[in-house]
């Protein structure tokens, strides 16, 4: 069995290393939360998900028709 | 305290240590945390600390209880969270990929048990919202299978995607060079038709 593609796809999804400008911007993230807050950094970033927005969401999702 | 509660106390932190995780879990996948299962965690810590203060065994088992039933349904929470960005993730693939069934099914050969797969998911969340959301921690042992499952979908979908996506493109530029040899063989014929005009006009 041909492994290639899978390996080529496997590579695009996880590539070895980051682009560079993310890398910077990553590290500057980091740097910021971690000098400014303690604790769950995509809680102090503002990522969060409260009951309204998953209400919200839950509500798209379910009356979406997957099977037409 | 009695040995009874002691095993249950054991078996509530073996319950919270998987929410724990289930929560972590999630928000490394939709990459936001979930506020309504930290907020479960919260009140399980609330009532460990309460059933300590507690002399009578029927308040520790009271305490006990309640705190299991906010694990179960932090649970329930961080799984149904995870189960609503993978039906979102599922939407967007399939309306991406709405004019090419044929490469998806070709790459994919599941995909319509997949798609049944989400179908069920997001029926099993929708029932769970019209019924008492206060009961949802009776159902977090009956929402892991189809988060796993769906997990299972989603993996596939994003390994897939790239895999459909060449296959898209190559068709699109095989598309394009039809459509441009088509113009020139036309052109051509034009070409050709005005060029013996001009001759026939020219011969007397």
């Amino acid at each position: 069995m041909n492994i290639e593609p899978l390996k080529n796809v496997f590579k695009t999804i996880f590539p070895e290393q980051e682009p560079k400008e993310f890398q910077e911007h990553s590290l500057f993230v980091r740097h910021l939360v971690s000098r400014f807050s303690s604790g769950n950094v995509n809680l102090q970033l503002g990522r969060f998900s409260t009951k309204i927005t998953i209400e919200k969401r839950r509500e798209q999702v379910c009356n979406y028709h997957f099977i037409d | 305290m009695q040995v009874e509660q002691r095993l249950a106390i054991k078996a509530l932190v073996t319950l919270f240590d998987k929410a724990e995780d289930k929560v972590k879990e999630v928000e490394q996948l939709d990459r936001e945390i979930s506020i309504p299962s930290i907020n479960e965690l919260r009140y399980v810590g609330y009532h460990l600390a309460r059933l300590f203060c507690e002399e009578q065994p029927e308040k520790i088992d009271e305490q006990i209880k309640k705190a299991q039933q906010h694990c179960q349904r932090a649970i329930y929470d961080a799984h149904e969270i995870g189960i609503i960005y993978m039906l979102e993730q599922i939407k967007a693939f399939k309306e991406r990929y709405i004019d090419f069934p044929d490469f998806v099914i070709e790459v994919i050969p599941e995909y319509t048990d997949s798609l049944r797969l989400a179908q069920n998911a997001a029926k099993f969340i929708s029932r769970i919202k019209e019924n008492n959301r206060d009961d949802r921690g009776a159902y977090y042992a009956e929402c892991e299978p189809h988060y796993l499952s769906l997990r299972k979908v989603f993996d596939t979908l994003s390994v897939a995607s790239p895999l459909i996506e060449k296959k898209r493109s190559g068709a699109l530029r095989k598309d394009k060079q039809e459509t441009r040899r088509f113009i020139l063989q036309t052109l051509l014929i034009i070409l050709s038709i005005i060029v013996a005009i001009i001759f026939g006009m020219q011969t007397p």
